[in-house]
């Protein structure tokens, strides 16, 4: 208690005695340094103002930016009435237009929305002649006419002329200005001088007249303007230009052209470095991000996420080889909410969040409204259709049973060949046991298979059907001089594939606002509240999942009657059993088990079902005492819970399920973070720039996952509630953590001479993971520098090389332990199903896992070096980045023998690194007024290898321990597969038994890489007037995938593969050594392992040819693909007429597709799937649920 | 202006690492789980991991390898076939060191207080795991376990000497037990409720089935006559109804986790049951209908293995009428009563006479003619029938001698084909069955595949992984462990 309230005492008086001290102190010493008093309330009221400082207040007073040569309003002083009232008028323009009147200037509205100030021409053509007054500079130019040139100034893009852009002759402050038409005429002294065009926003360019009385000019955008503004991983804006490091940045328009319903699948395919791997097409699935390749083993494998600058958690909980495929909770972002997102691939960039940043961080910055006269209304609809874009291959020769003998009840599909049945009904036994359909079919036992009906396609139609998705946002914006806002709704509701129990429902509401209290004090609050509510089907390894029991199904079973009643025989007075489960097992329901599920009581009878309620809102009170001098201080709060049921009806396969089960989790997060931070502009001389940050960040998360588990039923129907089930039947086990870190922080940004820029930071953090044994603080130290070289003076005018910049950069970024690893705890013992708490006294055993107490952070270091190109005026634009980085200490379960007691030991053990190159391209190849084609690229490798394991061979990671798995291996990159190899002599040749069939390896080994050896994404666009088009590719090679499922579809004889018919030409013997004699036609297929052909035939698939079996090698496939991820076709419709007769501004439409086409050559499966969700390990195929291809139609109206 | 920042700066700095550092300070601790835990629920665990060891995967395998059941689906129709490997053993090889380090725990802390007797429980479970342990791996570490920071490679030591070592922890076993210091466990024993007698009686058993094992069958038959002294005192799992809780291991792999996986197809040992069978081993007087209808059944097309005699899972608490050999509340067998009556016999047989043999034999046929080990359910719905042999059974031409040997060697013959049989459910059978494999008289489990039986389990792929002092390569299956060249 004494020690909390120390701590609770340490922090306030942190925190308030910085705020208030340094509050009271600056503005106490605000006197000498204040800014300048407005004129209005000065204490004398001179009769003029200067108009430069007129201007000032009034973008302060309506937020508005005004750009002007200052030669257009040195000396220029307007009425103190006419400038007292025009700051009092409402109508900004209006207001202007008052006051430069009477000086001869006129403005114009930038198309970024600012406003710029130019002569009137007519003006400059006879300058008055009044010296001592604001126009003496053109005075003098008319004075000293000697030579006359014109000309018409265009921009080189639209080719429309330029007004406003300032002609002065080299040397001089003479010059003059264009008129409205960009004309222009001056006279100079001497006709071999240089003119020099400038004009804001665009590249200034000298000419040297020669004589020429006619210079018509083409002025190109010049690259400030071009330049993007990036986040900083502290959420401030800067200039990409000026910062050494690489930067994708996703657009808001990219996010939504990608028609995704979920954020994270929409970033794929558009920037370098970065991997999204979703888990398959169930609705709302989450989907892993990696970036830069793998930096972790055993650590959260995914980014950061800040949201107006707070993390927020993107957790996926209960991701595994089986059950449902659970969602990210990044996802409960509505993305039309998103301004901007932007990833921070390098460790220098993320640097400052220290020991949670070393697998990158996203920042994304949610809209805001814009200042104007009216409200902004915007309404987005959408609508997808889904369908299942790849299916195995099934074969459906041949019917349920074994050894070519039909078994209504048999495992298997190594059956009779359905063409040689006789045809017609089957033959049944009516005296005996049947199963009632609630439509009064009958279903009675088989004693002879007639019928050659197959059934592949109805039972695959029977639960997969037409997806489709609604998605309804509407936002309002806007704001006034002092306050802003941002309103939103969206409302997502999604249908899978999947029919029935298979669907998405989100609705988002948002509303930030901005506030400015005066000069001194600005506020920003950000608020949304979220609800999603989804039904999950079963996948994976679960035979209460969906693909499991459809593609194990025989093809000559029928599974659409699934339920039913059940009699024992057929004696009128038999009791029936009610509502017994029909499975291909169990084709009579004559078992309480039926084994696997039929899938279409999966779809329909059973539940499992997420219901989220998050709330996530940030706060930002900026104080600027000076104007030099901003002190931030910003929290939030990110807090969900998700509320999670399941639900297995009595008779539902698996012992544990048969006799139903019922449970319900509830996980909740809270994340609570604090920041204050002061931030320093200051020159150090006029060509030095600084900028300088100090800050103190603490943030506390909180998790707690409570579950409460009932089998046995006591009612068979009942609903779920715990109450339905015998005592030693429930069980309830919950888990908590609490973990905080405490950082403080430094930057300083500098900048020399307008070309070189440094940035530097240093973090120090402490955190409660750490270990007592271990130091309690660690640092993150990062720099970056960056040079555009463009502005040395020789390179300078070069006509191809628009921009140049180098940048290196240097970071130290880290991953934390995890919590509540420094002791060895006792549990209660569960193993083989026994449970401790059955026995004796209870039964609580020493963990496996032995504590640690010098747990560090994972520290990663990473040099970057790269480039940023623009060629021809900012056409082509790229970058390119080389990486290289080292992960020291991580943190892993180092397998101990467990002949020592303990299995593992949680250390800092290992090592690692990733190099790689990143590369990003884009070319406008056409760019006119009403055309514009361009072409985007990226592309990037990533090689990642495990230095050391601390002797440990392999760390499972994700998938079947003794299956296939992703694991890591020394001197492998992490997420190797893993699995069953065929023995192999020193020469890595297959050892052949007599026959020439190979033998299962007594140990797993290595079965392929599941990381690409490269990715890369194509864009293109064109647009045309008001049509716009847009196609992106995505690929990714050299990966390599378990395709599990194939295996065990080979075992159950269901696979295309296994319908396969050949006849031997010389007598053969089979796996079981049974000759088979010549001429004859077997059911299988031929291969040559090395000693010559050999027959596989049931007695190969259903052993070791088994994806049961324990060679798993044999079933990883190349999985490379690549895919048209996105295309869409738009047009928007905003004709003067049409808005003036709507009052509307405009109205797009929208036709796009998603993963329309894949190229891979992996079989029945889009490679782009994983078992396991969101985690380390990827790579594996397992009745992983199958994946989407979609249209979408969408329609926004903007008021 | 300047000097503040500065100093602002700097204090900060300082107040603000100090601040970090505390804020952060005493969040570790572990609010899920305790660090230690008394050492009588520690004594529970020991015994709840040997019945693991013994009851899961390793015996599912050493059955299916013993002929007593087969692998038909999935990964068990490869393993039916001896392809598997070392990953495949990583639990049961962990449950077995698990026994071992947490009755260790045990030890040490029953050191500090002086308690012998539950150090002498701690130590005949210890040695049930390790010997059955070195029964099927062979070379196995055992000097230096169960102590990472001085031994994190332990070595693995020769199966020879590991017998021996264990014959020494048995004796120090008894040695404690009969100290008679130490107060009772009490419940926290889930055998015996802290009976020394009994524990005594179960530590004898096993160093008699270490002799037998290591082919010491004088010293096995000496050990058995101190052995269990009834079948209420065999050391046996109790196993309940709870799913994921109490329930008979073996039942919950046929009739839950992994149903249809293994069934009874080509089973030896239902071949000698089975009454319909050729190869059926009763005669005038032994009538095992009762027995083989116990350990097996085919429940047609509501069978998990579809049509295929099955190991029998039924069980009256799940609707049946019958209890089978793996019902859900049956208890597994650890060190029985049957064990110590068959041991007397062999060891008998070998070192003694006819005449005790054949009266041990007796004496166990006597038990099981009473309904023995067999589940009441079944001694009431059938026939059960082991009449007392007379020496001129096992004479030439006698009931019990089909292949015309010495009286003796028909008289061996049958005690180890009533081993085999008795054996179902224990991994004993498997071990017999190799130890006899020399012998004429031995049972000869054909090989399913192949012409080899598997010999020993693998290494398992954990401590290949992290032991740097395992064998490279491991011994695969088929290799003989140093015990049976």
């Amino acid at each position: 208690m004494k020690k909390r309230l120390w701590q609770s005492l340490c922090l306030s008086c942190i925190l308030l005695g910085f705020t208030a001290q340094s509050f009271g102190q600056l503005m106490a010493s605000s006197n000498d340094s204040r800014r300048e008093k407005s004129f209005l309330k000065s204490g004398f009221q001179p009769k003029k103002v200067h108009l430069k400082e007129f201007l000032k207040e009034f973008e302060q007073k309506f937020d508005v930016s005004i750009a002007y040569q200052t030669v257009l309003v040195e000396d220029v002083y307007v009425e103190h009435k006419l400038a007292a009232t025009t700051l009092n008028d409402k109508n900004v323009e209006e207001g202007l237009k008052r006051i430069l009147k009477g000086n001869k200037l006129k403005f114009r509205k930038s198309a970024e929305g600012y406003y710029v100030l130019y002569r009137d021409a007519e003006e400059t053509q006879t300058p008055p002649a009044t010296s001592g007054d604001a126009k003496q500079v053109y005075k003098e130019v008319s004075v000293q006419q000697v030579f006359g040139v014109s000309g018409v100034i265009t921009d080189k893009v639209s080719g429309s002329a330029i007004p406003g852009v300032t002609v002065l002759i080299k040397g001089t402050s003479q010059g003059t200005i264009t008129d409205e038409t960009g004309k222009y005429k001056i006279e100079i002294p001497d006709p071999n001088g240089t003119l020099v065009y400038s004009y804001i926003g665009y590249e200034s360019r000298e000419i040297e007249v020669g004589g020429k009385s006619v210079i018509n000019v083409i002025l190109t955008e010049s690259v400030q303007a071009l330049s993007e503004v990036v986040v900083s991983a502290l959420g401030f804006k800067e200039s990409a230009d000026k910062v050494g490091v690489s930067n994708s940045k996703i657009s808001s328009e990219a996010i939504a052209r990608s028609g995704e319903a979920s954020l994270i699948n929409s970033l794929a395919g558009k920037a370098s470095g970065v991997t999204i791997t979703r888990t398959n097409g169930d609705p709302g699935a989450g989907s892993s991000i990696q970036i830069r390749g793998q930096n972790t083993i055993t650590g959260s494998s995914q980014p950061l996420v800040i949201i107006d600058g707070i993390p927020m958690s993107n957790s996926s909980i209960g991701s595994n080889t089986g059950g449902v495929t659970e969602q990210s909770r990044l996802n409960d972002i509505n993305p039309d909410d998103i301004e901007s997102l932007q990833i921070l691939k390098g460790a220098s960039a993320a640097a400052l969040w220290g020991s949670r940043a070393a697998n990158g961080v996203i920042v994304i910055t949610t809209k805001s409204g814009k200042k104007g006269d009216k409200i902004n209304i915007s309404f987005k609809s959408s609508v997808s259709i889904d369908k299942v874009s790849v299916r195995h291959p099934m074969q459906e020769g041949y019917g349920q049973g074994a050894a070519g003998v039909y078994n209504p009840t048999a495992t298997y599909a190594w059956g009779d060949k359905i063409s040689t049945r006789a045809g017609g009904e089957d033959a049944v036994n009516t005296n005996g046991a049947y199963f009632l359909t609630p439509d009064g079919r009958k279903y009675y036992a088989i004693t002879k298979k007639n019928s050659q009906d197959t059934f592949a396609d109805s039972n695959f139609d029977s639960v997969f059907g037409t997806g489709h998705f609604l998605d309804n946002s509407l936002s309002l914006s806007g704001g006034g001089e002092k306050a802003t806002f941002f309103f939103s709704l969206g409302n997502v509701k999604q249908q899978g594939i999947i029919r029935n129990n298979s669907d998405y429902k989100r609705t988002t509401v948002r509303f930030n606002t901005d506030y400015k209290f005066n000069n001194y004090v600005k506020l920003n609050t950000k608020a949304s509240y979220m609800n999603s509510f989804s039904n999950r089907i079963g996948t994976g390894s679960n035979v209460n999942g969906l693909f499991l029991g459809l593609l194990r199904t025989p093809p000559d079973f029928d599974q659409r009657d699934y339920k039913g009643d059940y009699y024992a025989d057929s004696n009128p007075n038999t009791a029936p059993v009610i509502g017994r489960q029909r499975s291909y097992r169990r084709y009579l329901g004559n078992g309480a088990d039926p084994l696997f599920n039929n899938p279409v009581w999966t779809i329909n009878e059973q539940t499992n079902s997420s219901g989220v309620n998050r709330f996530l809102t940030s706060g930002e009170l900026i104080i600027s005492p000076v104007k030099w001098f901003d002190l931030i201080t910003r929290g939030g709060v990110d807090f969900y819970t998700d509320r999670r049921e399941e639900y297995f009806p009595v008779f539902s396969a698996g012992g544990t399920n048969a006799t139903g089960a019922y449970s319900e989790r509830v996980i909740t997060e809270k994340e609570l973070n604090l920041d204050v931070i002061g931030r320093a502009t200051k020159n150090i001389t006029p060509n030095i720039t600084g900028t300088y940050i100090i800050g103190f960040n603490i943030n506390d998360r909180k998790f707690n996952d409570m579950l409460g588990t009932i089998n046995n039923f006591l009612v068979a129907n009942a609903p779920g509630n715990f109450s339905n089930a015998l005592k030693a039947n429930t069980t309830v086990t919950n888990t908590k953590r609490n973990i905080r870190s405490a950082r403080l922080y430094a930057t300083a940004n500098l900048g020399f001479y307008d070309q070189v820029f440094v940035n530097m930071s240093l973090a120090g953090e402490s955190a409660s993971t750490f270990g007592t044994g271990s130091q309690s603080t660690f640092y993150y130290p990062s720099a970056d520098v960056a040079w555009q070289f463009t502005n040395l003076k020789p390179l300078a005018n070069l006509q191809f090389l628009t921009f140049g910049k180098l940048r290196a950069s240097y970071g130290v970024v880290g991953i934390q332990p995890e919590p509540y690893k420094l002791n060895t705890v006792y549990t209660q013992l569960a193993t083989e199903g026994l449970t401790g708490s059955f026995y004796g006294n209870g039964a609580l055993v020493q963990s496996g896992l032995q504590g640690n107490n010098f747990l560090r952070p994972e520290k990663k270091t990473e040099y970057e070096f790269g480039t940023d190109l623009r060629f021809f005026n900012n056409r082509l634009r790229a970058g390119v980045t080389y990486y290289q980085n080292v992960v020291r200490d991580l943190l892993l379960q180092v397998e101990q023998a467990p002949s020592t007691g303990f299995e593992q030991k949680y250390a800092n053990a290992a090592e690692l690194e990733n190099k790689g190159w990143e590369l990003d391209l884009s070319y406008d190849i056409v760019r006119t007024k009403d055309w514009k084609v361009a072409l985007n690229a990226n592309w990037n490798r990533n090689r990642n290898k495990i230095r050391s394991l601390a002797g440990t061979e392999s760390i499972l990671l994700s998938g079947f321990d003794t299956g296939a798995s992703s694991r890591a291996v020394e001197g492998q990159p992490v997420g190797i597969l893993w699995g069953g190899k065929f023995l192999r002599d020193a020469n890595e040749q297959l050892v052949l038994n007599d026959a020439g069939f190979p033998q299962a390896s007594p140990v797993a080994g290595i079965m392929g890489d599941p990381n690409p050896s490269w990715r890369g994404g194509l864009g293109g666009a064109v647009n045309f007037k008001n049509f716009s088009f847009n196609i992106l590719f995505e690929t990714f090679q050299d990966a390599i995938i378990s395709n599990a499922t194939k295996g065990i579809m080979y075992a159950y004889g269901t696979h295309g593969d296994t319908g396969n018919e050949v006849t031997l030409t010389n007598a053969m013997v089979n796996y079981a050594g049974k000759t088979i004699p010549a001429g004859t036609t077997v059911r299988g297929n031929f291969k040559d392992f090395g000693k010559g052909p050999v027959l596989l035939d049931e007695s190969w698939y259903t052993t070791l040819g088994s994806g049961l079996g324990s060679v798993r090698e044999q079933f990883t496939e190349d999985g490379s693909w690549t895919r048209l991820r996105e295309i869409s076709l738009g047009y928007t419709l905003n004709s003067k007429a049409f808005r003036q007769k709507t009052k509307l501004q405009s109205v797009d439409f929208s036709i796009s597709g998603r993963n329309l086409h894949l190229w891979t050559k992996a079989v029945g499966i889009d490679p782009e799937t994983n078992l396991t969700g969101v985690s380390v390990g990827r790579g594996l195929e397992y009745f992983n649920n199958p994946p989407t291809r979609s249209f979408l139609f969408t329609i926004k109206i903007n008021y | 202006m300047k000097r503040f920042i500065k100093y602002s700066f700097f204090a900060w700095l300082f107040i603000g690492q100090i601040g970090c550092e505390s804020i952060v300070d005493g969040l570790n601790e572990n609010p899920n789980s305790p660090t230690d835990a008394p050492a009588m629920l520690t004594l529970t665990g020991v015994q709840l991991y040997n019945t693991s060891f013994h009851s899961g995967l390793a015996y599912l395998l050493a059955g299916m390898w013993a002929g007593y059941h087969s692998g038909v689906n999935r990964q068990y129709a490869e393993y039916n076939n001896y392809g598997i490997n070392a990953d495949i053993f990583n639990p049961v090889w962990s449950d077995a060191y698990q026994v071992s380090m947490q009755a260790q725990i045990v030890m040490d802390k029953m050191e500090v207080e002086g308690n012998r007797r539950i150090i002498g429980i701690a130590k005949v479970l210890k040695a049930n795991a390790m010997g059955t342990a070195t029964a099927v791996w062979g070379d196995i570490p055992y000097t230096e376990i169960s102590d990472s920071d001085n031994f994190p490679n332990p070595k693995f030591d020769p199966q020879v000497e590991v017998y021996a070592k264990l014959q020494t922890l048995l004796d120090e076993s008894i040695a404690d037990l009969e100290s008679g210091s130490g107060a009772s466990p009490g419940t926290s024993d889930i055998y015996f409720g802290g009976n020394v007698v009994q524990w005594v009686a179960v530590a004898h058993t096993l160093k008699s089935r270490y002799y037998m094992e290591t082919r010491n069958y004088e010293l096995a038959y000496s050990e058995a006559e101190k052995g269990v002294s009834s079948a209420a005192n065999s050391m046996k799992t109790t196993h309940g109804v709870v799913l994921s809780g109490n329930q008979n291991p073996v039942y919950r792999f046929l009739a839950i986790s992994r149903t249809g996986d293994i069934s009874a197809k080509g089973s030896y040992a239902a071949a000698l049951l089975d009454p319909k069978s050729a190869t059926y081993r009763g005669n005038a007087k032994t009538d095992e209908n009762a027995r083989y209808n116990f350990n097996f059944i085919n429940l047609g097309s509501s069978g998990y293995a579809s049509g295929q005699l099955e190991p029998n899972y039924l069980s009256v608490a799940g609707g049946s009428t019958f209890n089978g050999i793996y019902a859900q509340d049956a208890k597994f067998p650890l060190v029985t009563y049957e064990e110590k009556l068959l041991t007397l016999a062999e060891a008998g047989a070998r070192t003694k006479s006819f005449a005790v043999a054949l009266a041990h034999l007796n004496t166990y046929r006597a038990y099981m003619n009473t309904g023995g080990y067999i589940n009441a359910t079944y001694t009431r719905a059938y026939p059960v029938k082991y009449l007392p042999y007379e020496e001129a059974d096992f004479a030439t031409g006698g009931m019990v001698n089909k292949t015309g040997e010495a009286k003796e060697l028909a008289l061996l013959r049958e005690i180890l084909q009533e081993r085999y049989v008795s054996f179902v459910g224990q991994i004993l059978g498997f071990n017999d069955i190799r130890r006899t494999a020399k012998e004429a008289q031995g049972v000869k489990v054909p090989p399913v595949f192949g012409s080899v039986l598997p010999q020993r389990f693998l290494y398992a792929q954990t401590e290949v992984n992290s032991n740097t002092n395992t064998p490279k390569p491991i011994p695969n299956i088929f290799q003989l462990t140093e015990i049976n060249k």
